[in-house]
């Protein structure tokens, strides 16, 4: 039977009608993923995760753009919130809408049709690659679902005076429980949020969060340990975090067609940078300098004039080594995560070491973050291996408890200025 | 000028209908009910019924030369072309509006004048249209270039301001189309190109204007629009304004 419908009208109601994709998952789209070191290409990859694959929204979180988050010292609001909801009240300034990422349908396969969905896609494939490693090493699902990420939002650190807006950086925002992507600007690389490792790296900076701090979004060793001068205790935490977290995102890059890559901010970073952060390189140590400042400066200086990247790298350093030398990566992956926190009253983590020092923050030093990480692994050779690598690259004063008896200092490393 | 004819002779008509109910009530007496239907009809009076044969037929008269006169009033084609310029506020993915210079062409048929009905004469007209913007973001390693095409076919209804024969026009407008999009994402080493077709439709208004520029009927064709246009599930809005000729 003909149509009755007038050609136009047909047209109109096909417009009206039209609809955004809505695959049920996993959903097959095109992501620039790494297939070597620092060379993405246009990878059709499937995302598990994801409800609503416009809204990126699913069980993983969402993602949420054109926010506008101020976190300012002197805002009488923030100075009042004594709760995470009050707290994160204060720093919004804009709520932000959810991203609309634009597809174009080639055969059941979505191409993103902007650079701006391909960069959201991509951290969102990037985001779940470190979820699937995280369950691979025994954090269940429910404990990293819901994340939020902020795409390209307007924020501002401030102590009351105007601001220009933050850019080229991405991180986690604890006191949001959330990540962050900044526009870039002087960053003309690799956008951070297409580089996999550095997803990988502020996805740990959560489980980190989550595991150590209860997902506290203030800290309490980080915010009541400080309290006049030196802030040893919680210097050393900032900096075990970048280290954990350094480590982990090179364990996620192991997972993708690029293979193993500790160098995976390279693509992204100025080169001085980038290889002040690599931790692969055997001669990597801790010098006396930096212990110093560790142990006497307040977190503020400390934190930054970057101290915690400059320790962390030794620590992940130490921990790459021994999984290299024993091929024993998975095993320390594991030992990390349980030494983040570990109720068993033989290996205890850090969570109930923070306890155990109670507000005497500067009990904790690096032999205690050596004698936790060396509790949880089972295999003595492997433990043996680490304590050698923490032992040398930390200074460690002597050997620490946990460390088996036949283990020496590696030698092999040198001091950096 | 049609119209006008049209309105001169409404009166004509009123007074048409009027007459013979003044004539009745000054007719002798008013017949009792019982009596309306036996009585015959009161014949009327000779003079009176050529007044009013006179009047009708020159109202036909009038309606059946108003009639043809429209087009020789304006012997115009009723075609108009304007290049459009404006900002286009893409619907961006990262969920805010993202600004970017837009240009374009559009041909006009006024499709009302092909209509005897008097209002749609001046008032029906159609666009077809083509609105190019792009969007480029990214870094130096890594970044997209996207070029939009809108190519429309929108009907649109203007609504007289200022009078009968002010040549402004307020004027409402939907119609649809299709978006053709290319990206081309590039990374180092190497670049990837995406296309595709999606349907669209067009909605918004704005003012139009036709002032005469000759004798011989070439106007002037400007307007200045607010125009949305849904591509297939984004949502983009043309800020803009259209300059021509129009004949």
């Amino acid at each position: 039977m003909r149509s009755q419908v007038p050609l136009p009208a047909a047209w109109l109601a096909a417009a009206l009608a039209a609809c955004a994709p809505n695959p049920s998952p996993p959903v097959k789209v095109m992501a620039l993923v790494e297939q070597g070191p620092g060379a993405l290409q246009p990878t059709q990859v499937e995302l598990e995760l994801v409800r609503d694959v416009v809204a990126l929204a699913g069980p993983l979180g969402t993602f949420l753009g054109n926010a506008r988050l101020t976190l300012d010292a002197s805002d009488p609001q923030w100075q009042q919130a004594t709760s995470d909801e009050a707290r994160a009240a204060a720093i919004t300034r804009q709520e932000g809408n959810p991203v609309h990422a634009h597809y174009i349908d080639k055969g059941g396969v979505l191409y993103p049709g902007d650079f701006h969905t391909w960069s959201l896609v991509t951290a969102w494939h990037g985001l779940e690659e470190a979820y699937r490693y995280w369950q691979g090493v025994g954090v269940p699902g429910e404990e990293m679902n819901g994340l939020q990420l902020h795409y390209f939002p307007e924020f501002r650190i401030t102590a009351g005076s105007p601001v220009q807006p933050e850019r080229d950086n991405a991180f986690f925002f604890a006191p949001l429980q959330a990540f962050v992507v900044l526009p870039f600007e002087s960053l003309q690389g690799v956008p951070l949020a297409l580089n996999a490792g550095v997803l990988a790296h502020e996805f740990s900076h959560r489980v980190f969060n989550r595991r150590v701090y209860g997902g506290a979004t203030l800290p309490a060793p980080l915010v009541t340990w400080p309290v006049g001068g030196a802030s040893a205790g919680a210097n050393l935490l900032k900096a075990a975090d970048e280290g954990f977290a350094d480590f982990h995102a090179w364990s996620v890059t192991c997972l993708g067609p690029s293979g193993c890559n500790p160098r995976f901010l390279d693509p992204s970073l100025p080169a001085a940078v980038a290889e002040a952060r690599d931790f692969s390189r055997a001669d990597r140590c801790l010098s006396s300098a930096q212990r110093f400042a560790m142990e006497g400066e307040p977190l503020g200086t400390f934190d930054g004039r970057g101290g915690p990247y400059e320790v962390g790298t030794v620590i992940a350093s130490a921990l790459f080594q021994a999984a290299e030398k024993t091929a024993q990566r998975q095993e320390i992956q594991r030992a990390v995560l349980a030494a983040y926190a570990n109720t068993a009253p033989q290996k205890p983590g850090l969570k109930e070491t923070i306890a155990s020092v109670a507000n005497q923050g500067n009990l904790l030093k690096l032999e205690t973050l050596a004698n936790a990480l060396l509790a949880q692994v089972e295999d003595l050779e492997t433990r043996k291996q680490l304590c050698n690598e923490l032992w040398g690259r930390l200074k460690l004063n002597g050997r620490v408890d946990n460390c088996p008896v036949a283990s020496a200092p590696v030698s092999d490393c040198k001091e950096v200025p | 000028m049609s119209t006008a004819r049209t309105l001169a002779a409404l009166p004509l008509v009123a007074l048409l209908a009027a007459l013979p109910a003044v004539a009745d009530e000054g007719d002798g007496a008013i017949p009792y009910p019982e009596d309306e239907q036996d009585a015959p009809a009161p014949a009327r009076p000779a003079r009176r019924r050529v007044v009013e044969d006179d009047l009708r037929q020159s109202v036909e008269e009038d309606e059946e030369r108003s009639r043809p006169m429209a087009p020789l009033d304006d012997p115009a084609l009723g075609l108009a072309g304007e290049v459009l310029g404006g900002i286009m506020l893409l619907d961006s993915s990262r969920g805010a509006l993202d600004a970017q210079p837009a240009f374009g062409l559009r041909f006009t048929w006024e499709l009302g004048r092909t209509l005897e009905d008097a209002l749609l004469h001046e008032a029906l007209f159609l666009d077809v249209g083509w609105l190019w913007s792009r969007q480029w973001a990214g870094t130096s390693a890594v970044f997209g270039d996207s070029s939009l095409h809108a190519f429309t076919l929108a009907p649109a209804f203007g609504f007289s301001l200022g009078g009968e024969r002010s040549p402004v026009v307020a004027f409402l407008q939907l119609g649809g189309g299709l978006a053709y999009q290319a990206t081309r994402i590039s990374y180092e080493g190497g670049a990837t190109d995406v296309s595709g077709v999606k349907p669209l439709l067009q909605y918004g208004g704005g003012l139009r204007g036709r002032p005469l520029i000759n004798e011989n009927g070439l106007r002037l064709s400007f307007r200045v629009e607010l125009t949305r246009y849904r591509r297939h599930y984004m949502d983009d809005t043309f800020l803009g304004a259209g300059l021509g000729l129009d004949y």
